[in-house]
């Protein structure tokens, strides 16, 4: 009986929550958007508009189907990004932490990477007309012919994607660990119970607030520095953008989207947004995204507006960087979550 | 050096493509045709003579406008002779 | 700075190419990059994409209505297009050109420089990715844009030279002389803040310094005029050889390390120098005639003008025949020999570099571009009797 009562909390918080995270998360990019334009002193487009209007406009388009190597799986691929970035939301949820060990540092770290992986896949299959098969005379006679492969620029964004893979989520993984290294523990139910003790006995209307979240101190605070750039290269965002800078790749892997497709990356880019930053409140404070403490929940999302704010400020004041940059600043970057980690090993 | 592309049966004044006071050309100006189906790829900007041999040398029909020819002259002499190589 | 070695012996692994539509590229060029890894080994630039037939459009009309065409050469640097087409014929004709009209000229030709520098730094900082500054040179160029519909009465192509002189309705008024130098003192405060704030910001810095080096020989084997040239230690300015800028004190910017990081630092200091051509046209101005029509359309042999355009040298060339039509018109724009440089520039960078480096020499591909006979059926060659109807008989 309870194992029926147990699964049914399971999947009617789930629901809960994927509607409140996805409803909410289409308003980040608004505001996002709304900050940098005022710090470009232009007005900016309205807050819906970018998240919620585009994704219904792009949902409402003609159908059209992508140029790429294996259509159906480059298709796929979206939504499959969609359920990823979803359900690694949910296993910063209460009622997951319990389930199979997911709602743990494996957990999240599994699936950040699983999504990372995705941008690499799509960038193989890509093949959008904008630039080698546009139809220009280049190999005519008297062109400069190297007889060398003529490679898609999605395809040179997806070795790109490998690269930030390699080196670029680094930071954000030594960040994550230092939380759970000062918790001594593996599993958010007892970072939970060290920074947050009142919570698991307080009742479903109150607000249990943290006594020791990691964040105030010394290593939780770097590491939280260390989040914050990491989260900048997770989400692919200037000045960490290389796979997808507009000035030579375009767009990288998701040039081919359109439609219904393009809802959908939308979709799963606007949820990362705001899964990221309600992982940071969670881990990093100790208040969870719970869908049966209202107040808890409300916290926690107005708690993760602040990584999407520091986010736009961040991006209206900083170029492309190239990976002549990129290097040194996610060594520079490692070194100072290293140090967090070391530091949190004294707490 | 970039290119400039001369589409299949097609004529262009190389004009501004000369850097003149470097080059010192004999002619004026020069009208190129390409009497070929396919289009060819000439480099431009011209800095010397050369320059124009490797456009001869394409296989391009380079027709030089002296200082007193007609400019409109020329290109339709270019273009006859584009329309009667592949006849 | 490392010194880059560009002779070693390359490994192409792929070929990248972009353009002519690419967001980034807002003018329409191909780019073929042949890389190895994310380094550019070499590169070619295909440039003649849009096709313009504007010296086909001279060829056999009257002069002083040809003129006004030649304004439409290009929409950012439209004056000097005009004001040198109108000198070939001044000069050729020897016809006089009032003092004011000269000064008049050249205050409307340095608040283009301005303008035309500052949409250089938005669309550098645009492929930078950097769109506040990119936006923010768009917002302090309005100053400029105004300046020019208040005195020209057109944003892009005032059309303030004739042949002559200038426009009536380009003549300074006092009020306007007030408004100008009024504009000038409040941009001027703003925009040395926001060039202390580019040269101060580390990820810009580091972005551009170092990248795409230009020697100062490789400027001069490829001709690479204007602020490029400039930027890699050749002092090589037409405006000194120029007598209508006589009357002018100003600094000629040279620098020395020749990589994109001293092309925008060049033509960030040569705006100020703009900025006091502008106050010293407008306090000194003469006055007396703005336009002098005393002169008669006739025979001219080729006679060729060159001048200092905002992006390098420009030179416009043409005769006229015994009734005053032109012929044999030529145009050549500094930016096929600024990018045949920046093609050697950009190799040993990033890609992303290499398209900063080719986007750094400012290309202007609507200049550069020149005529091709379209056989379309509806357009066609011209005969002489055809011009001769259509534009009718000299006398």
């Amino acid at each position: 009986m309870d194992a029926i009562l147990f699964i049914a909390g399971l999947v009617l918080s789930s629901i809960v929550a994927a509607i409140i995270a996805t409803l909410y998360s289409l308003v980040l990019p608004g505001i996002e958007r709304k900050l940098q334009a005022r710090v470009q002193q232009r007005i900016g487009p309205p807050v819906l508009t970018p998240g919620w209007w585009a994704v219904l406009k792009f949902w409402y388009k003609g159908k059209a189907e992508p140029i790429a190597q294996m259509p159906f799986f480059y298709k796929s691929l979206v939504w499959l990004g969609v359920a990823i970035v979803l359900l690694l939301l949910l296993f910063s949820t209460p009622y997951w932490w319990g389930v199979l060990g997911w709602g743990s540092i494996l957990g999240l770290a599994g699936f950040l990477k699983l999504e990372e992986v995705l941008y690499v896949l799509m960038g193989s299959q890509s093949q959008s007309i904008l630039t080698t098969p546009m139809p220009i005379n280049d190999l005519v006679k008297g062109a400069k012919i190297k007889g060398v492969i003529r490679e898609f620029v999605e395809q040179h964004s997806a070795e790109r994607a490998l690269k930030m893979m390699a080196i670029g989520s680094l930071p954000l993984y030594i960040a994550l660990l230092v939380p759970f290294v000062a918790a001594r523990s593996g599993m958010i139910s007892d970072l939970i119970r060290v920074q947050n003790p009142v919570y698991f006995n307080s009742s479903w209307f109150s607000l249990p607030l943290p006594s020791n979240p990691v964040l105030l101190t010394v290593p939780g605070f770097l590491a939280a520095v260390v989040y914050f750039v990491g989260y900048l290269m997770l989400l692919n965002e200037r000045p960490f953008n290389i796979l997808k800078a507009k000035v030579d790749v375009i767009e990288g892997g998701v040039l081919e989207y359109a439609s219904k497709l393009r809802a959908g990356y939308y979709l799963m880019r606007n949820l990362l947004l705001f899964a990221l930053s309600s992982i940071f409140v969670t881990l990093f404070i100790g208040i969870p995204f719970d869908p049966f403490m209202p107040l808890c929940l409300i916290l926690n999302m107005v708690l993760s507006l602040v990584l999407p704010v520091a986010m736009a400020i961040l991006v209206a004041f900083s170029p492309i960087l190239t990976f002549r940059q990129i290097y040194p600043a996610t060594l520079g970057l490692s070194a100072l979550g290293v140090l967090a980690l070391i530091l949190s090993v004294s707490l | 050096m970039p290119k400039i592309v001369i589409r299949g049966k097609h004529a262009i004044t190389l004009g501004g493509y000369v850097v003149e006071h470097r080059a010192n050309l004999p002619y004026r100006d020069y009208v190129v045709g390409n009497p070929f189906d396919e289009p060819i790829k000439i480099e431009a900007p011209i800095y010397s003579i050369d320059g124009i041999k490797a456009i001869q040398d394409l296989g391009l029909i380079v027709e030089p406008v002296a200082k007193y020819d007609r400019l409109i002259e020329k290109l339709k002499k270019v273009k006859a002779l584009i329309g009667s190589e592949t006849q | 700075m490392t010194e880059r070695t560009k002779d070693k012996e390359s490994v192409v692994e792929k070929e990248l190419s972009l353009g002519p539509v690419h967001p980034a590229l807002i003018e329409p060029f191909r780019i073929r990059l042949f890389v190895n890894d994310e380094i550019v080994e070499d590169c070619e630039l295909t440039i003649n994409m849009a096709h313009r037939g504007i010296e086909r459009l001279f060829e056999g009309l009257p002069v002083e209505r040809a003129l006004l065409i030649a304004e439409k050469v290009c929409g950012i640097c439209s004056n000097v297009h005009a004001w040198n087409a109108v000198r070939v014929v001044e000069s050729g004709l020897k016809i006089k050109v009032p003092d004011r009209a000269n000064y008049i000229r050249v205050l409307i030709n340095e608040i283009q420089r301005i303008a035309s520098h500052l949409i250089f730094f938005g669309h550098a900082f645009e492929i930078l990715g950097h769109e506040t500054f990119s936006m923010r040179s768009f917002l302090l160029r309005e100053v400029f844009m105004d300046l020019m519909a208040y005195i020209g009465g057109n944003r892009v192509m005032p059309s303030v030279p004739v042949i002559g002189g200038i426009r009536p309705r380009s003549d300074l008024t006092e009020s306007l002389k007030r408004v100008i130098l009024e504009r000038l003192d409040d941009f001027e405060k703003k925009y040395l803040e926001y060039v202390d704030r580019i040269l101060a910001d580390p990820l810009v810095m580091s972005r551009l310094a170092g990248v795409g080096l230009l020697s100062k020989d490789d400027a001069i084997k490829y001709h690479a005029t204007g602020p490029n040239g400039r930027a890699s230690g050749w002092d090589y300015d037409i405006r000194r050889m120029m007598y209508e800028y006589k009357p002018f004190d100003f600094n000629v910017i040279v620098l020395k390390e020749g990589d994109n990081k001293a092309r925008v630092v060049q033509r960030a200091l040569e705006v100020i120098e703009s900025l006091k051509i502008i106050r010293q046209v407008v306090k000194n101005l003469p006055e007396g005639p703005i336009v002098n029509r005393d002169w008669i359309p006739g025979e001219m042999d080729y006679t060729t003008m060159y001048f200092e355009t905002f992006r390098g040298e420009l030179m416009h060339s043409y005769s006229l025949d015994s009734q005053g039509l032109i012929r044999g018109y030529k145009i050549r724009t500094p930016t096929p020999t600024n990018l045949a440089a920046m093609e050697k520039a950009c190799i040993g960078d990033h890609v992303t570099d290499a398209v900063l480096t080719i986007a750094s020499c400012d290309p202007c591909l609507t200049c550069c571009n020149r005529v091709e006979i379209i056989e379309s059926g509806k357009t066609r060659i011209m005969s002489e009797i055809e011009v001769v109807r259509k534009y009718g008989w000299r006398r």
